[in-house]
């Protein structure tokens, strides 16, 4: 199909974001070949910009914008539709993140496309998009000609180029804000005190715990494990179980633990992204459909208020039998 | 002010949905509970406490655009004290795509003169994540999405909200109203309806327009097709009875040197 691939990067602190790479190799491996352009907001990417260039052989325009973090706004996606133009079936990419979701309806709306979110393969015009947590896919064939997708970019191996021929970099200058939408400051995250990163062992709960009455369950287990702690899924913090410093995910902590142990979360791609760097993980879920055993090394399918006793137990006998012999 | 608060209702618990691989379809089981979606309820319990804060003069209305059992979510809005709900009614099981669920909202947003509109984050049935951002784009107003606090500054004029970005970091914005909301979950405990909710909420009845009187020209789009993911299990699966798991378990975390 004769159609045109854009993706629309991001910067931090001046450098291209790992999922800005990510991005342009999910685009690789769908269509075979670089984006026919890239975008790239940011207030200060100049060097950033000619990276992707270099990266992807693609024109990148680097359109200067007061933050790296927030979209202006409408006016962006008005220069960035604009540039796309009419013309040739297109396709442009964005990270599912706050600035792609927030960026990309009114992208959408501009080139009248299509919008798919949660997007996680890409062939041709046919995009496969998640729903219900994961559990099923969608395959969608937009009867429009244009498509907007937000993509749920997972580390993959950053392809280079095999002739390497630098791209162009354009400049534009920064749209106005819109004066209706005025970011006042971006607050940096909290000083942590969570012991999270430091823990080998991370037992999780989610909301499968069933109620804060059952937490002593995975504090137990925990405290079997040297240098352990307990995390927790977004869904077990916003039920008041456990603060949400000890939540894991895309908006909490990314923990990388030799061994972590997921009691009753479903594996929502949003906590999933989070323990990419666990070592082992192990999945205890009455549900042997629930998308974190997607993820899991080892598959406990149990009801897990029964479990975790049944194996706190085990594992004291195991560890009192160690020390007596 | 008059505040528009947008619910869908998503079916409870997702190991009673399953999938009629011929069709692409999915189906529900005879057992399945429906229930308001959890960010939007959340979107409600934040428009109740704008309410608690400015005083009676908030009027606060909840709209969904569903199958008919999804009157069961705007009435569910009414006993935890919305003071009015529009139900925009779709045939069958039937819930349309993210675009027209969103010119159905900017439509009823236009009637009914509507200074705030809220809606959950994402639902979690469709995970789609950009209703909210769409209603916005429609009317021209202004949207902050990912919400975790509102501060009003003026009544009717002025909100500050900040916004979840990843890893920590947050966005503060001063949003001019009218403005489109996109609730986080956590923002909030929502709350359990009084029973004097409840009984004033039997005396009312949701308004009901058909989907295609609100939305008269829609974009047929190609129905996606649902299917499972590609596997990628690989693990172990452990197996017996409760006990030989826990037991198989200790023994692979002490091959793993994970216990002593
Ligand atoms: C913008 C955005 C950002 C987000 N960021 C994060 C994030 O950083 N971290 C995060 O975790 N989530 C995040 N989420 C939420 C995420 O999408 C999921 O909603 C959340 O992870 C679900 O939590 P859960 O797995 O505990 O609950 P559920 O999805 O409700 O899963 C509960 C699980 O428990 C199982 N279960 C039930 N009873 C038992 C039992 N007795 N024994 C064993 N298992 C049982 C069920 O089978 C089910 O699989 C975010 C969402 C959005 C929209």
């Amino acid at each position: 199909m004769d159609m045109r691939v854009y993706i629309v990067g991001e910067t931090l602190g001046g450098r291209l974001t790992e999922e800005t790479m990510d991005l342009a190799s999910f685009v690789h491996s769908a269509y075979g070949r670089m984006p026919d352009a890239c975008f790239l907001p940011s207030c200060k990417g100049d060097d950033a910009a000619h990276e992707l260039a270099g990266l992807t052989g693609s024109t990148v325009h680097l359109l200067r914008s007061g933050d790296d973090l927030c979209p202006p706004g409408r006016a962006l996606a008005e220069k960035i539709a604009a540039i796309i133009g009419e013309g040739r079936p297109s396709a442009v990419f964005l990270a599912q993140r706050f600035f792609g979701l927030e960026l990309a309806p009114m992208i959408a709306l501009l080139l009248d496309a299509e919008i798919l979110t949660g997007v996680v393969a890409a062939s041709g015009w046919r995009f496969t998009r998640q729903v219900y947590g994961g559990r099923f896919v969608e395959h969608t064939q937009p009867a429009r000609d244009r498509v907007v997708c937000t993509v749920f970019t997972s580390p993959r191996r950053h392809v280079a180029l095999e002739h390497p021929s630098r791209g162009r970099v354009l400049v534009h200058e920064a749209p106005p804000a819109d004066d209706r939408a005025r970011l006042v400051g971006i607050l940096e995250p909290a000083v942590s005190t969570s012991p999270l990163p430091e823990a080998e062992v991370i037992v999780s709960a989610g909301r499968g715990l069933g109620g804060k009455e059952n937490l002593h369950l995975v504090e137990e287990l925990a405290s079997l494990f040297p240098r352990s702690a307990v995390g927790a899924s977004r869904g077990a913090c916003d039920l008041g179980w456990l603060d949400y410093s000890r939540q894991i995910g895309t908006t909490g902590m990314s923990v990388s633990p030799r061994l972590y142990i997921a009691c009753g979360i479903s594996g929502a791609v949003q906590h999933t992204a989070g323990i990419r760097g666990a070592q082992t993980v192990i999945a205890v879920n009455i549900d042997d459909q629930a998308p974190i055993f997607n993820v899991a090394h080892i598959h406990v399918v149990e009801d897990l208020k029964t479990f975790l006793p049944a194996l706190i137990d085990e594992m004291r006998k195991a560890m009192a039998g160690r020390n007596l012999g | 002010m008059k505040v528009l608060v947008c619910i869908k209702q998503v079916v409870d618990a997702h190991d009673t949905v399953s999938l009629d691989e011929a069709a692409g379809r999915l189906t529900f089981a005879p057992k399945s509970v429906f229930r308001m979606n959890r960010a939007d309820e959340h979107a409600l319990e934040e428009a109740l406490l704008l309410k608690e804060r400015l005083g009676e003069d908030v009027e606060i209305h909840a709209v969904t655009v569903g199958p008919p059992r999804a009157a069961s979510v705007v009435r569910r809005a009414l006993e935890m004290g919305a003071t009015g709900c529009v139900h925009v009614t779709v045939g069958d099981d039937g819930q349309p795509d993210p675009s027209t669920t969103a010119r159905a909202l900017a439509a009823c947003v236009s009637r009914g003169g509507f200074d705030l509109v809220l809606a959950g984050v994402m639902a979690e049935d469709d995970m789609a994540g950009v209703t909210g951002q769409l209603v916005g784009a429609y009317l021209g107003w202004p949207c902050a999405t990912s919400v975790v606090a509102i501060e009003t500054l003026s009544p009717g004029g002025k909100v500050r909200v900040t916004s979840e970005i990843e890893h920590g970091y947050r966005a503060l914005r001063e949003i001019a109203l009218p403005a489109v909301l996109t609730i986080q979950t956590g923002i909030n405990q929502p709350r359990y309806p009084r029973l004097s909710d409840v009984l004033r909420a039997r005396t009312m009845s949701p308004e009901t327009i058909p989907l295609d009187e609100l939305v008269p020209h829609q974009r047929i789009g190609n129905a996606p097709k649902v299917a499972k993911p590609a596997s990628s299990r690989q693990g172990i699966v452990l197996k017996g009875t409760s006990l030989e798991k826990a037991r198989a378990l200790v023994d692979i975390l002490r091959e793993k040197a994970l216990i002593p």
